[in-house]
C-alpha cells in the first residue's frame, strides 16, 4: 500500500524528502510539535502524508540547526544537546532483495537481509552525523561542533572499523562512511549468489556471512561510546531519527517502537509514523506505553483553533518573504465567518443592523421556514439580535452562526420552483478569512506554503488577498486534493461495502453532512463527525485507514485517548476541512454519528441523490 | 571579436573553449531518430536548448565555442541551417568572441541526396557564414581546406578533414588531409608566430581510435603526418579537438613528449550505437587553458564535462560516461616519479585534498587515465589511498 501511496502527488514539490537539511531549515517555522519533539525524550511523531514529519526530523540534524535563522532559533538550538542522526526509511531495505528475484527466500532469510541492510543504513547515517560534528566548514550558527584532532580521528575510525567489521580506504570518518556504502554492495552480491545457488545449503552459507550477522543497536551504542570518549563528552546523547517508518518492514518497526522502553541512556529514539497501519494492531503495540516511555506527537489538529498560532507564524514568514513583514494574517486574509469567538464578534460588529451575521440570519429566516420556526421558538428576533440579555443571546446565536452561514449560502427559498433545491456556488466566499484558511490547511505546513504561495500571487501591494482570489484558490486546492484521493489505491472491495474507495467514502460522508446542515429541517446541532462502529465491513475500515493516512479524514481523540489510532473501531473522526468547499459543510466539529448510519442513509437515498446533487 | 571579451581574456590569463560536437540535427521523424535533436521540437526541449539553464545555474562562460562537425544528419540542409543558427545562440549565451565550426561527413551531401552536383553548396551559403565568421576566412577554408585564426593568446587551425567527400568513390568513408594541404599548412605555420595555445579543430580522428570494436576504417588519412608536424617542436604545443567517433577520450598523439593532446569530443546528442551505450554518454565540454603560466608549465589545461540526462537536463557524468566531470591534460610526469614525491611529502598523514593540490598543482593537469594510474601506483607501491565523494577526491593519506 505504502509504495503505491507514494505515487500519489498532492503538493509533492514541497516534500522535504528530497531536500538537504540546510534547505529544510531555510523557512522552517517552529510549531508546538517541534517544541515537544526537541525535548530529551523518546518521541513518536504521527501524522498523515505531507503533515511535515520529515521536516521536523530533518530539523534536528546539525546542518539544519546551524543554518536556521529564525528569531527563536537560538533558544531551540540551546535545547538540542544531542546529535541528530537522520535515517530515512529506504524502500530498498525491503524491495532490493525482492527485486533480485529471490522468490524462494524464506521469511527468515528475508529478515536476515532486511536487518543487515537496515543496520548498514543506521551506521551510515551515524557516520554522516559524526562527519557533520567534526568536518564541516564554517556555519551561520555553529552548533555542537566537536574538536577531533587528526590522530584521534584516526584512532576512533580504526576502533569503529574493527567493531563493525569494515576496512575503510583511509582512517577517516569520510572513508568509514564510504566503506559502509560498499557493505551494501556486498549484501547485494550475497543475495545474488543465493538466488543463483538456490535453497540447498543456504542456511549454512548465510550463517557464515559476517555481513548478515549484525543488528544495529549494539554497534551503534559502541560507536557512539567511542566517539563520545574521543571528543570528551562521555555522557552526550544521540537521537536516532527514523523517518517514514510505515514504509519499513513490520518487524523492524516493532523493534524500534519497543526500543523506546529501555536501551542505553545515551540514545534517544525519535520515530515518525502514519496514523494507521492495517497490518499492525498499533493499539496493542503502542498504547500501553504512551506517555510512559515516549511522547506521542500528533501532527494534526482535531480542533480548528489548535493549529492557528503555528499557521499564523508560518503565514507571517511567507508574508515577510514577499516584503510584507508588517502585515498580519487577519489584515491580509480578513475575518472568517466561522470564527464565532466573542472577540471576533465584538471586533467585526456582530449583530448590529449592518452586520453580515444579522443579514444572514434575516435572509435565511425569509427563505427557510424551519429556521424561522426555530428562531421564534427561541424567542429570537432577526431584527433585534443585538438586544436582550448578552450571555443568553451570545450562547444561542454563536453556536448556530456557522450553520446559518452555510445554510444561507447553499439553500434556495422554500417556495422556489424546479428540481434543484440547492444554490450552485462555483467558488463560495463562505470559506475565506484567516481562520478558515488555516483550518482548511489543517495546520499542515506543506499545504499552507503551497496554497499560500498561490494566494500571495494574487495579493495587492499591502499583501491583502481579495476574497475572490481566496475562494478560487481554496476551491482549486480542494479539487486537487480530491483528485489525489481518487488515486489512493485500495483493496478490491465487494458490493456489500457500498463504497469503492477513499474519494467515494469521503464523498458519501460529506454529502450526508451537507444534507444535515443545509437540506433537512433546521437543526442547531447537526452531525459533523462520525464514529467508526463495529457494524462496518472490514473493507470499509481498511479504506478509512487509508483515508486517515492521506489526511482525508482526521482523528478526533477523546480526552485521555491515544493519538495513535491503531484499531479504528470506536474512534471518532471528522472530514478534512480542505474538502469543505466541495462537500459544502461548515468548518466546525459537529455532533458525532455512527458511520453505519451515514452509509445506510446515503445508500437509501439512491437515485434520489442524483437529482439533489448534480 | 568584441574588444571587451578580448580584453577580459588578457586579464584572466586563461582561455576557455566550449565544445559542442556531432549534433546530428534532423528534420523529419523517420524510422529511427539519429539524435535527440529534432529541429521541429521546441528549442528548450532539445539537448542544445537545455544547455541554457545549465549555463545560468553554473554561471558558465567561454571565450571560444567550437563545433567539430556533423551539425546535421545525412546532410539535411534545413537541419544544418537550424543547428548552425542555434549553435550561435549557445555561443551568445556563453559570451564567446569566436565561434568556429568545421565540416563533418554528415554535413557534406556526398551521396547527392539533396541535389545531383554540389555536395557542399548549402554549407557555403549558411548564415551566419560557415565555418568562421568572416567571408574571407571561409574563402580560404574552402579553397585550401584549412584556415588559421590568430589571436595574441592562441592560434586556431580549422581543418576540413572531409574536403574530398563527394569526390573519390569511397572517400566519404573516412577523413583525409592531403599532402598538398599538409605542405601548405606547414608553410603557413612557419609564417605565423607560435602562440601559447595552439589548437587544431577537425572532424575526423587523426589517429586510430579503436575502442569497443567500433572498427577503424574511418580515421583521417595521413593523420599521423599531421600529428608529427604539430608535435615536432617547431610550432609550439598543440591540442587537436575532433568529433566523429562519439566516444569521448583524451590522450596524447603518438610521438615524442611534444606530441599534441588529442581531445576526442563525444556527441552532444546522438543516439549512441549499442556498442557505445555502456562506455559513453552525450557530453558537453569546457576546456580551460591557463596560458599566463605557460612560460613555466608549457601547454597544460583542465576540462569539465556534463552529461545529457534526458528530460532536457544536463548533469554530472558517471564512470560510464566516457570523460569524467573534471580532468586535465598537459602534465606528462611519470606516475612512479610523481607517486614517490607524494609519498615522501605525505608520510603517515591524511590530509584534505585541497592541501594536496596546493602542494602538487600538477595533479590537475594529468589526463584522467594518468590520474588513475597515479592513484593505483600510490595504493600499490606506497599504501596511499585517495577518498572521493561524488567522484571528487576529498582526502589523501596513508591507508588504515
Amino acid at each position: 500500500m505504502n509504495s503505491s501511496v507514494r505515487k500519489t502527488a498532492f503538493y509533492e514539490a514541497f516534500n522535504a524528502r528530497a531536500l538537504r537539511p540546510e534547505e529544510v531549515a531555510e523557512r522552517f517555522v517552529p510549531s508546538d510539535a517541534f517544541r515537544r519533539l526537541i525535548r530529551q525524550a523518546h518521541s513518536i511523531v504521527v501524522g498523515p502524508r505531507g503533515s511535515g514529519k520529515t521536516t521536523l526530523l530533518k530539523m534536528l540534524q546539525q546542518p539544519a540547526l546551524e543554518t536556521w535563522a529564525h528569531p527563536d532559533a537560538e533558544a531551540y538550538r540551546a535545547e538540542v544537546t544531542y546529535t541528530g542522526v537522520f535515517i530515512p526509511t529506504d524502500l530498498s531495505w525491503k524491495t532490493q532483495i525482492e527485486s533480485l528475484g529471490a522468490h524462494d527466500f524464506s521469511d527468515q532469510d528475508h529478515q536476515l537481509f532486511e536487518g543487515a541492510a537496515f543496520t548498514v543504513h543506521v551506521l551510515h547515517a551515524l557516520a554522516t552525523a559524526m562527519i557533520y560534528r567534526v568536518h564541516r566548514g564554517p556555519a551561520a550558527f555553529s552548533h555542537r561542533r566537536a574538536d577531533l584532532p587528526w590522530l584521534k580521528e584516526q584512532a576512533i575510525v580504526k576502533e569503529i572499523s574493527s567493531i563493525i567489521g569494515v576496512s575503510p580506504a583511509l582512517p577517516t570518518l569520510i572513508s568509514l562512511k564510504h566503506a559502509l556504502g560498499k557493505r551494501l554492495t556486498r549484501l547485494r552480491e550475497v543475495a545474488v549468489r543465493e538466488r543463483v545457488l538456490q535453497k540447498e545449503g543456504r542456511r549454512e552459507r548465510l550463517a557464515m556471512e559476517q555481513v548478515l550477522k549484525m543488528w544495529y543497536l549494539e554497534p551503534t551504542i559502541s560507536c557512539i561510546e567511542v566517539f563520545n570518549d574521543a571528543v570528551g563528552e562521555p555522557r552526550a546523547r544521540w537521537a536516532l531519527l527514523f523517518d517514514e517508518l510505515e514504509l519499513a518492514p513490520e518487524w523492524i518497526r516493532e523493534q524500534l517502537v519497543n526500543a523506546t522502553r529501555s536501551v542505553d541512556e545515551r540514545i534517544l529514539f525519535k520515530l515518525s509514523l502514519s496514523p494507521y497501519d492495517e497490518n499492525v494492531v498499533q493499539d496493542s503495540m503502542l498504547a500501553p506505553m504512551q506517555d510512559n516511555d515516549y511522547d506521542a506527537i500528533a501532527l494534526w489538529h482535531a480542533s480548528r483553533e489548535d493549529g492557528y498560532n503555528f499557521c499564523a507564524a508560518l503565514w507571517q514568514s511567507l508574508l515577510s518573504a514577499r516584503g510584507h513583514s508588517e502585515a498580519t494574517a487577519e489584515a491580509t486574509l480578513g475575518p472568517s465567518i466561522f470564527d464565532a469567538t466573542e472577540v471576533a464578534l465584538r471586533t467585526h460588529g456582530a449583530y448590529g443592523p449592518r452586520s453580515s451575521h444579522r443579514r444572514r440570519f434575516r435572509d435565511l429566516a425569509k427563505k427557510d421556514r424551519t429556521f424561522a420556526d426555530y428562531l421564534s421558538a427561541k424567542g429570537l428576533d432577526v431584527n433585534s439580535l443585538e438586544e436582550g440579555d448578552e450571555n443568553a443571546r451570545a450562547s444561542e446565536i454563536r453556536k448556530i452562526i456557522s450553520i446559518v452561514a452555510t445554510r444561507e449560502t447553499y439553500r434556495v427559498p422554500d417556495d422556489s420552483k424546479g428540481r434543484q433545491r440547492v444554490r450552485s456556488r462555483k467558488n463560495p466566499k463562505l470559506y475565506v478569512g484567516a481562520k478558515s484558511v488555516f483550518a482548511m490547511v489543517e495546520g499542515n505546513p506543506r499545504w499552507l506554503i503551497a496554497i499560500g504561495s498561490r494566494l500571495l500571487q494574487g495579493s495587492d501591494d499591502e499583501g491583502r488577498i481579495p476574497e475572490a482570489v481566496q475562494s478560487r484558490e481554496l476551491m482549486s486546492a480542494a479539487h486537487r486534493f480530491q483528485a489525489m484521493l481518487e488515486t489512493v489505491p485500495v483493496p478490491k472491495v465487494g458490493d456489500h461495502t457500498k463504497v469503492s474507495g477513499v474519494a467515494d467514502l469521503v464523498g458519501t460522508i460529506g454529502e450526508y453532512f451537507f444534507r444535515a446542515v443545509v437540506l433537512e429541517d433546521f437543526n442547531p446541532d447537526p452531525p459533523g463527525s462520525f464514529i467508526v462502529d463495529s457494524n462496518l465491513h472490514p473493507d470499509v475500515v481498511s479504506i478509512l485507514g487509508r483515508a486517515l493516512n492521506v489526511g482525508a479524514i482526521v482523528y478526533v481523540p477523546r480526552e485521555r485517548e491515544s493519538v495513535l489510532v491503531g484499531d479504528l473501531i470506536g474512534k471518532r473522526f471528522r472530514l478534512c476541512y480542505l474538502l469543505a468547499p466541495i462537500y459544502r459543510f461548515p468548518i466546525r466539529l459537529g455532533r458525532e454519528v455512527s458511520l453505519s448510519t451515514i452509509i445506510r442513509a446515503m445508500s437509501e437515498e439512491g437515485a434520489h441523490q442524483t437529482t439533489l446533487f448534480k | 571579436m568584441t574588444e571587451e571579451s578580448i580584453a577580459k581574456l588578457k586579464v584572466d590569463g586563461e582561455l576557455s573553449v566550449a565544445v559542442v560536437s556531432d549534433l546530428h540535427a534532423y528534420e523529419e521523424v523517420g524510422e529511427a531518430r539519429p539524435s535527440f535533436y529534432c529541429i521541429r521540437d521546441e528549442f528548450e526541449e532539445t539537448p542544445l536548448g537545455a544547455l541554457l539553464p545549465l549555463f545560468d545555474k553554473e554561471a558558465l562562460q567561454a571565450d571560444i565555442l567550437v563545433c567539430p562537425g556533423d551539425l546535421g544528419d545525412k546532410a539535411n540542409p534545413a537541419a544544418i541551417r537550424e543547428a548552425w543558427l542555434r549553435v550561435h545562440e549557445i555561443g551568445d549565451h556563453l559570451g564567446v568572441h569566436l565561434l568556429a565550426g568545421t565540416v563533418g561527413n554528415h554535413d557534406i551531401d556526398s551521396r547527392y541526396v539533396h541535389n545531383d552536383h554540389d555536395p557542399k553548396g548549402h554549407l557555403q551559403n549558411l548564415k551566419p557564414p560557415f565555418p568562421l565568421p568572416e567571408v574571407d576566412q571561409n574563402d580560404r577554408f574552402w579553397s585550401r581546406n584549412y584556415e588559421i585564426v590568430l589571436h595574441d593568446a592562441y592560434r586556431l587551425v580549422v581543418l576540413n578533414s572531409s574536403a574530398f567527400h563527394g569526390a573519390g568513390q569511397d572517400e566519404f568513408q573516412h577523413g583525409r588531409i592531403s599532402n598538398y594541404t599538409l605542405d601548405a599548412l606547414k608553410q603557413r605555420l612557419h609564417e605565423t608566430e607560435n602562440r601559447p595555445v595552439n589548437m587544431l579543430l577537425c572532424h575526423h580522428h587523426p589517429q586510430k581510435h579503436m575502442e569497443i570494436n567500433l572498427g577503424d576504417y574511418d580515421d583521417m588519412r595521413s593523420g599521423q603526418l599531421l600529428t608529427d608536424l604539430l608535435g615536432n617542436g617547431e610550432f609550439g604545443e598543440w591540442i587537436i579537438i575532433h568529433g566523429h567517433k562519439h566516444h569521448p577520450k583524451i590522450c596524447y598523439a603518438q610521438g615524442g613528449s611534444s606530441a599534441p593532446v588529442v581531445f576526442s569530443s563525444g556527441s552532444l546528442c546522438h543516439v549512441l550505437f549499442d556498442e557505445l551505450n555502456t562506455v559513453a554518454q552525450r557530453q558537453f565540454y569546457i576546456l580551460r587553458f591557463p596560458f599566463a603560466k605557460y612560460s613555466s608549465t608549457g601547454l597544460v589545461g583542465t576540462f569539465r564535462a556534463w552529461d545529457y540526462e534526458f528530460k532536457y537536463q544536463w548533469g554530472r557524468p558517471t564512470r560510464k560516461s566516457g570523460l569524467p566531470s573534471r580532468g586535465g591534460f598537459g602534465c606528462r610526469e611519470k606516475p612512479a616519479v610523481f607517486a614517490a614525491q607524494i609519498a615522501k611529502w605525505l608520510g603517515t598523514r591524511v590530509v584534505p585534498w585541497s592541501e594536496f593540490v596546493d602542494e602538487f598543482p600538477w595533479y590537475e593537469y594529468l589526463l584522467p587515465q594518468d590520474q588513475h594510474a597515479l592513484r593505483t601506483t600510490l595504493a600499490n607501491e606506497h599504501s596511499i589511498n585517495v577518498q572521493s565523494e561524488e567522484e571528487m577526491p576529498v582526502q589523501i593519506g596513508a591507508a588504515s
